[in-house]
């Protein structure tokens, strides 16, 4: 890489700043920390607290528990089995929720015919509403009477129904769930694809660089603030996953097969009225969740940005 | 933020005075409920009824769908914010009587009142109350029947609807058709549905709960699950997995001879040029029996007028009142003393009332109802129905799992 | 693959038998993923006993709008839609703002607790709706702005996914900007919203777009904020077609397909900022 382009990487050392600089980062932060404390954070101590008592739906006061609920889902089989159904969701989606679109993004950032018609095809899924999409999905792959399975079938295929058998239920909620977001990935790439300024391609250029050495030198490095968000980003994603496993298939699936963590809180929280047992599992979530994102902060070096 | 507020307030006030005219300055009753779908239109008209006539107390209605209001009900009702009225289901009603928020109104139910108990059916009596106290009176009332295609029972020569077990079987089977252009006998579904298989079991003579103790280990419990989990599981008499709404799309789309279902789908069967009729659920070696199901409302301890709610509560169980739910949907009228009224000429609702008498609710007056519906029952039907385990074993790790929730 | 491994950088002109074969693999793929709402637009002009059929038909036999007119007749439509409008595009407005602030103080500025307050930002992203929800409710209850439009957008005024968005993206932008804006004696003020903001185009498009439609299909929170009819929004009212125990699919996806379309044309606006080029090329190193 030329010395020219090398200027304009942003990986300069901070120089000193006066006190100033602190107090007007506190005047850019203030509106949104207070929302956030408000409307988040205290959420947030309110459901660890909920945590700690036996929640009861009553109007008398609530009885402290300590550390039980926790000690509850150490012995609860479909707490478990939630947690196994995440991480599986969790394995498939990320990688693959990533790469492809990237591929997307960079195929179609170039002047390719079309560009924009194509482009707006991918990202139509994403502005859709996931609960009426899926009933959409569901009508096309009933296996007896869906459009899908109809047309398959004169190909051949055998009578499969994905969403009501337990081994199938968790792949098609995965690619329900990839089709649904593709377009969102894409989008944020298109924007850091623009991000990158012209002159380092002119420059690689210039120094005789090929197509791939223009990925590989410019490109790829370019993009690795958003490659830390959209990965970032993706796992705290996944391992929240609802809409996709709720919609699709309601109830928790067969054999309770497309049950997540977020599902299996709904069910123990909302349906069953169980509250703190929900909040408590919501607690453990977070922290697996903060564990996993400081850590790739932390590989990625972010705080040096 | 406080600003924003005041100012977002002050618009509002002034958005609702154009909307409402003189209404707005009235104390609204507030009435939560989730009659989505077909029922909206009469739900609303009577409740705009009830506020014409009562000026000083209009209803504000909101209508969403049960999900998501059985959810904000929970934070309204912790945050006391709840509305004056709600109706819900009425599997709901022992927690909402347990928890303290609601009404226990039964110095108003009496003989010769709004509220006369003597024309409520025994099974409706009983789910209206908890622990001996009325907290609810009934809205509307189901029951379920057994649909049929006309088509299919002629092409394959049965000339009337089964009315014994032994028949049933015998037309599930033979119109049942497996391979690539399959045909369901009897569809069955497991979740998200108006549940079917307790009626299966009742009409073996078996039950989930029986004089407050588990009752899935039962020889005849045992003995229903067995011989329907067979038929689902190796003559595949219906799809497994099956949903209600999968179930009677299917069914309209005529791939299925028989349904069991409650009147809504009459409607939409009619539309789509289905050829079918209704018949009572044949019966099995425990006698006749079907499901019963009403949705039923109650009064938020914390509302400002008692007084005004009863009398709305109690409208709907006026003569009037049911009448007009009879003849718009289809359900029967949960007044018993309708049954047979010349006034009631919706043909679907003469129909469904005419089995009233044998139906059952399904898991009356237990504060769990969701856990032993949906983490106990449905559970062990998928494991029976989708091969996982027989069905003796399945019961029996059920029973076990039943007793710590059932009420104390 | 290969092909689109092809570097992204302009003027790199790959051979037309490569552009082809791209093209044909895109359009396939697009096609696909487009399926569904091909189905849904069909099923929308179909009369509702047509929908629940075998053998299943794309085609409706008989082409009717009335799927059409019920959206338009049997809920507040007009009203809904404004809603709609007021409720995510105040969202987008409020939160783009205060999103874009707070990214720029972590990604431009240098302070102490810096890096602490990056991670009090993504925490806010850790914990589950369903598990916050009640308190969530007992907080707008207590501020008195349930069932208000202020109970609807003040609590998304701000957003930890834009502000962490936007915060990737201005600490790509050159450091010499700013040093060259605080020689001219611009403020911080002055350069965030001269500065920088100008030059993150399309990553504001982006959230924007995000923002927009994220608030426009949700579909819990105004139902969970609101009581009334006057305040709901668009998704709020199509779920009064999906009954407990009947869902009028072709209404449903009537309302579907005319609560798309807004959205549509805000991504196609929204694309202009991804014109290739665009970006930087005001600035020379």
């Amino acid at each position: 890489m030329s010395s020219r382009t090398a200027r304009l990487q942003p990986s300069r050392p901070w120089p000193a700043m006066p006190n100033r600089t602190t107090i007007a980062a506190w005047c850019f932060l203030a509106p949104s920390l207070i929302v956030l404390a408000v409307f988040v954070f205290w959420p947030i101590v309110y459901s660890f607290d909920l945590s700690l008592h036996k929640w009861k739906f009553s109007a008398d006061a609530q009885e402290w528990a300590g550390f039980a609920n926790y000690a509850r889902m150490w012995r609860d089989a479909r707490f478990w089995n939630a947690l196994g159904n995440t991480v599986y969701y969790t394995a498939f989606t990320v990688p693959l929720g990533v790469a492809l679109p990237l591929a997307l993004a960079l195929a179609l950032n170039r002047a390719i015919p079309f560009r924009a018609l194509l482009r707006s095809a991918f990202f139509l899924p994403v502005i859709a509403s996931f609960a009426i999409v899926a009933l959409a999905w569901r009508f096309m792959l009933d296996p007896d009477i869906g459009l899908l399975a109809y047309w398959l079938s004169f190909l051949g295929m055998p009578h499969v129904s994905p969403l009501r058998d337990p081994n199938l239920a968790m792949p098609a909620v995965i690619i329900a769930s990839l089709w649904k977001n593709l377009g969102f990935n894409m989008v944020i790439y298109l924007a850091g694809l623009q991000a990158i300024p012209i002159v380092l391609y002119e420059a690689a250029r210039i120094d005789g660089a090929n197509s791939f050495q223009q990925f590989w030198n410019v490109t790829w490095p370019q993009l690795r603030t958003t490659n830390i968000f959209v990965l970032v980003i993706s796992i705290i994603g996944a391992f929240q996953v609802f809409d996709p496993a709720f919609v699709m298939t309601p109830g928790g699936g067969p054999l309770f097969s497309t049950e997540t963590l977020v599902t299996y809180i709904y069910r123990q929280g909302i349906t069953n009225l169980n509250l703190s047992y929900a909040a408590s599992i919501g607690i453990f979530l977070f922290a697996v969740v903060f564990l996993l994102t400081l850590a790739q902060l932390r590989i990625t070096r972010s705080w040096e940005d | 933020m406080k600003r924003i507020a005041a100012l977002a307030s002050a618009s509002i006030v002034a958005i609702a005075a154009t909307v409402c005219g003189s209404a707005a300055f009235a104390a609204p009753l507030t009435f939560w409920n989730g009659f989505t779908g077909p029922d909206r239109p009469t739900i609303e008209a009577l409740t705009k009824q009830w506020s014409d006539a009562h000026p000083d107390t209009p209803v504000q209605m909101d209508i969403e769908p049960w999900d998501s209001m059985l959810q904000k009900l929970q934070a309204a009702m912790a945050s006391g914010s709840g509305p004056d009225v709600v109706a819900f289901n009425f599997a709901q009603l022992p927690r909402y009587a347990e928890s303290g928020f609601i009404m226990d109104i039964t110095d108003e139910v009496k003989a010769g009142g709004a509220l006369d108990p003597s024309v409520w059916s025994d099974g409706l009596k009983q789910v209206l109350q908890y622990n001996g106290k009325y907290y609810a009176a009934p809205l509307n009332f189901a029951t379920l029947m057994m649909y049929y295609n006309k088509d299919i029972f002629a092409k394959a020569g049965i000339s009337e609807p089964p009315k014994t077990w032994d028949d049933w079987v015998a037309a599930i089977k033979k119109t049942t058709v497996t391979g690539s252009n399959s045909q369901y006998g009897l569809l069955i579904p497991d979740h998200e549905t108006i549940p079917n298989w307790p009626i299966l079991l009742w009409g073996n003579g078996g039950d989930v709960i029986k004089d407050g103790k588990p009752y899935l280990d039962d020889a005849k419990t045992v003995g229903a699950l067995t011989l329907w989990g067979d038929l689902v599981l190796n003559d595949k008499i219906t799809p497994t997995g099956l949903s209600g709404a999968d179930a009677d799309k299917l069914f309209q789309s005529g791939k299925a001879a028989m349904e069991i279902t409650g009147p809504w789908m009459t409607n939409g069967f009619t539309a789509a040029k289905l050829n079918y009729d209704v018949a009572p659920i044949p019966t099995g070696p425990g006698g006749p029996v079907t499901l019963a199901d009403s949705i039923v409302l109650v009064i938020n301890k914390a509302t400002k007028d008692p007084k005004a709610a009863l009398d709305f509560v109690a409208m709907w169980n006026s003569k009037a009142a049911q009448l007009k739910i009879a003849n718009d949907t289809g359900f029967p009228p949960l007044r018993t003393d309708l049954s047979g009224s010349p006034e009631l000429t919706n043909e679907w609702a003469a129909k469904f009332s005419t089995v009233v008498p044998v139906s059952r609710f399904s898991l009356p007056n237990q504060v769990n109802f969701a856990q032993i519906d949906g983490d106990v029952f449905t559970p062990m039907i998928q494991s029976i129905t989708f091969g996982k385990e027989k069905a003796a074993e399945a019961a029996q790790q059920a029973n076990d799992q039943l007793s710590d929730l059932l009420n104390p | 693959m290969a092909d689109v491994l092809d570097g992204a950088g302009p003027g790199a002109k790959p051979t037309t038998l490569f552009t082809t074969v791209t093209l044909v693999v895109l359009g396939l793929l697009a096609l696909a993923v487009v399926f569904p709402f091909i189905w849904m637009l069909f099923t929308s002009l179909k009369p509702e006993s047509e929908i629940a059929t075998f053998p299943p038909q794309l085609l409706p036999h008989r082409w009717t709008f009335e799927n059409y007119e019920n959206v338009w007749t049997r809920i507040p439509f007009a009203r809904l839609f404004l809603n709609s409008i007021l409720f995510a595009g105040g969202v987008t407005i409020v939160s783009l703002l205060l999103d874009s602030m707070a990214a720029y103080a972590l990604a431009r500025l240098q302070f102490r607790g810096r890096n602490v307050i990056f991670v009090l930002i993504l925490v806010a992203l850790m914990l589950p709706f369903q598990v916050m929800f009640v308190p969530l409710f007992v907080t707008v209850h207590d501020l008195h702005m349930l069932d208000s439009y202020s109970g609807l957008i003040v609590p998304r005024a701000t957003n930890a996914f834009g502000i962490f968005m936007l915060r990737q993206f201005f600490v790509t932008l050159p450091k010499e900007l700013d040093e060259a804006a605080r020689i001219d004696g611009c403020g911080e003020f002055g350069i965030y919203w001269r500065i920088i903001l100008p030059l993150s185009g399309p990553a504001i498009a982006t959230l924007a777009v995000f923002h927009f439609m994220y608030n426009w299909n949700d579909f819990l929170w105004p139902l969970l904020i609101t009581s009334s009819m006057e305040m709901r929004t668009l998704p709020a009212g199509l779920a009064l077609f999906v009954g407990s125990h009947v869902v009028e699919y072709g209404v449903v996806m009537a309302g579907a397909v005319l609560a798309l379309l807004p959205l549509l044309v805000a991504f196609v606006f929204a694309q202009r900022t991804f014109i290739q080029g665009i970006a930087m090329s005001g600035i020379k190193g």
